[in-house]
């Protein structure tokens, strides 16, 4: 047995102990006595109260204990609820979380729990049958549409819906639509702390190019310094990727796969954006048809695709197919430079630090939940029992005219 | 209207007989009675002799006086008259009904009943007047012999009740030489005051007696609502917490009445209800013979 509305139980009880308090204190109206002096009497209050040690009228009062029991226990709306789970938390767990904190926040969980697993894409799980992964890039937008879509079902089989979410909140994970989403959801969201471990921030290095002497991009690689990528990053720029590289690429680092190719010197200039880094010099765009893999994460002004990422373990591949001319200085420019050190950082693990959550992101909207246990469950025993306690009010105030006259 | 029970005053009149009722002023009447009167008459008691002037009545000289020293001399005497006495008697719903019961008119009745007898044994006229919410009644003074039994039958059949006004029957007076004003005081006292002043400085002399129950003395400490029985809207709390408060303003209300009817002349004497009937006759006549209060 649960109750829908359990606020009404205390309610009742407090309303119980007044009854009998009232039976305690007695208004007595003392004899009327005529006395031709008494005039000279002080005026003051007629009626007297005062306080029994046994409840007057004690079959009025129990009548009256039972009229409100009755109208407590039916606003209260108990129902049966043996088969269901008193509270199912939804984890909304982010891939790219350290492997060490996704576990710590899966073994938070029951097993009546369900989990969101969200990088790019997101998975509604049981607990049990989440794959230990580390993404790169995770979308909080995906996992509130997710979440959106199976909400109602997940609560139609609780009494309580609990979200929380257990996630860095890296600048990458939120996007122009993330609070739209967000906004689907009538639920408060409690962010988990991540203990992220202190090591887990990567150490910075050299970057290594795989090129000729003369290649144009490694000068740029080396004014670039030491400090800007990760330690290990490559920049392939042979026609195939190497063993080497591959094993980079999964211990995290970011592989540029930059096949070399010599264009004209009369080539046209060509605008190449990754993110929010432009960098405009001759170059000669790749002729060939073929079908890139991995998703598009440069792209030429006419909107293009130029550039395409390939996730491989911990780290990532991006690939771009451009020649450029020996001569000229264009790769050593500062929007050059700028470029480059936005394409090799770009597959870091972001979630070196938790950040702290918008204040959109817990509080929930003021959207009404459209299927929940509390909104589509009535009491079927309520209405009897109000409706007792009615008729006994009634039966009450009928006795009551019966005995004044 | 209940039947008059003489016999339940046989023991005060019997307690009575004997009891003389002097009058404090000379009555001015000229019947012949037990008091001084005002007027020298030609009483057998010689008093003082005088030379015959003339305009005496030549019946009043003393003959042998005259026979033997060939003077002539009037014998003069102060003549005794009757003392007509009118008793009020307050009849309102306050002298009836108290926290005793109706002791006080009980008591009021004996008063009356007792007053005229000893002062139809005086061989004054008696009469009474009763105050009552439907009009007075009245009994003119009389001196026969069965004023007393008449009286009986009088107040004995009478319902007190309402509040009149007892003030105006004290109003047109004559041959009135004695007024009793058996009250409580309770209704239209300053009235009553202005009106006996009126009949004292006419030469009339006014004995108040203020009847009070025991229980308004003492109440009591039981809570109860008290009600005037001439006024139910007027309600007040009786508690031990009221008491004090009531015996001070009652005790001030009875030493103004005191002091008040003093003031203008009359006599004041305080009985209550309690007190042996004959006892309070008693108390009465004799304290209306001297001077002041008698409480």
């Amino acid at each position: 047995m649960t109750w829908l509305a359990p606020w009404a139980l205390p309610a009742g009880a407090l309303g119980m102990l007044g009854v009998v308090a009232a039976h305690l204190l007695t208004r007595q109206r003392p004899r009327a006595l005529a006395l031709a002096t008494a005039r000279f009497l002080p005026a003051g209050m007629l009626e007297a109260t005062t306080l029994q040690r046994v409840p007057t009228d004690r079959w009025w009062m129990l009548l009256r204990l039972l009229i409100l029991a009755l109208l407590a226990l039916g606003v209260a709306q108990p129902v049966a609820t043996l088969s269901r789970v008193p509270t199912r938390t939804v984890l909304l767990l982010d891939r790219t979380a350290p492997l060490a904190v996704q576990q710590r926040s899966l073994a938070a969980l029951n097993d009546d729990d369900v989990v969101i697993a969200f990088d790019s894409n997101a998975i509604l799980t049981a607990r049990g049958a989440v794959q230990p992964r580390v993404a790169r890039h995770a979308s909080l937008s995906a996992a509130f549409a997710r979440l959106a879509r199976v909400r109602d079902s997940l609560a139609r089989g609780a009494e309580q819906l609990r979200i929380a979410l257990a996630s860095p909140l890296s600048a990458q994970s939120f996007d122009p639509a993330t609070q739209s989403f967000r906004e689907l959801l009538p639920d408060s969201i409690s962010t988990q702390p991540l203990d992220l471990p202190v090591d887990s921030v990567p150490a910075r290095g050299p970057i290594v190019v795989h090129a000729q002497g003369n290649d144009p991009i490694a000068a740029t690689a080396v004014l670039l310094g030491d400090s800007v990528a990760l330690a290990g990053t490559i920049i392939e720029r042979g026609t195939s990727l190497t063993g080497g590289d591959s094993a980079a690429a999964r211990a995290g680092a970011t592989v540029l796969w930059w096949p070399s190719r010599v264009a004209a010197d009369s080539v046209a200039r060509q605008a190449l954006t990754f993110a929010s880094a432009t960098w405009i010099a001759p170059m000669d765009r790749e002729s060939s048809t073929a079908q890139h893999t991995g998703r598009t994460v440069g792209w030429w002004a006419d909107g293009s695709a130029a550039m395409h990422e390939t996730a491989l373990g911990a780290g990532c591949v991006i690939r771009l197919d451009a020649g450029l001319p020996v001569a000229g200085d264009q790769t050593l420019s500062l929007s050059a430079q700028a470029w480059l050190a936005a394409v090799l950082t770009s597959c870091e693990h972001k979630a070196v630090a938790a950040a702290p959550a918008p204040v959109w992101l817990a509080s929930p909207t003021a959207r009404r939940a459209v299927v929940g246990f509390r909104s589509e469950v009535r009491s079927a025993l309520a209405p009897w029992l109000i409706g007792a306690a009615l008729l006994l009010a009634a039966l009450e105030l009928l006795l009551r005219a019966k005995v004044r006259r | 209207m209940p039947a008059p029970e003489f016999h339940a005053y046989g023991a005060l009149l019997d307690a009575l007989r004997g009891v003389r009722w002097t009058a404090r002023l000379r009555p001015r009447t000229t019947n012949v009675g037990a008091h001084v009167a005002k007027r020298i008459g030609p009483n057998v008691e010689v008093t003082e002799y005088r030379p015959y002037r003339q305009g005496d009545d030549p019946r009043r000289l003393d003959w042998k006086l005259l026979a033997r020293t060939d003077r002539a001399y009037v014998r003069l005497a102060p003549d005794i008259a009757t003392s007509p006495t009118l008793i009020v008697l307050d009849g309102s719903a306050s002298m009836g009904a108290g926290l005793g019961g109706d002791t006080k008119w009980r008591q009021a009745r004996m008063l009356c009943v007792g007053l005229a007898a000893v002062g139809r044994g005086a061989g004054d006229a008696v009469g009474l007047v009763i105050a009552l919410a439907g009009g007075a009644r009245r009994l003119a003074p009389r001196a026969r012999g069965d004023v007393v039994r008449e009286m009986i039958r009088v107040v004995d059949t009478v319902n007190v009740d309402g509040s009149p006004n007892v003030a105006p029957l004290l109003d047109g007076m004559r041959g009135i030489e004695r007024v009793v004003l058996i009250s409580d005081l309770l209704g239209d006292a300053d009235a009553l005051l202005s009106r006996g002043a009126s009949l004292i400085a006419r030469g009339v002399e006014v004995i108040v007696v203020h009847l009070v129950a025991r229980a308004e003395l003492t109440p009591g400490a039981d809570r109860a609502v008290a009600v005037d029985p001439e006024d139910a809207t007027l309600r007040r709390p009786l508690a031990r917490s009221t008491v004090r408060a009531y015996d001070a303003a009652f005790g001030a209300f009875r030493s103004s009445m005191r002091n008040r009817w003093l003031a203008t002349g009359a006599r004041y004497i305080m009985i209550v209800d309690d007190q042996p009937p004959a006892d309070a006759v008693r108390t009465l006549v004799r304290a209306a013979a001297g001077t002041g209060a008698v409480a």
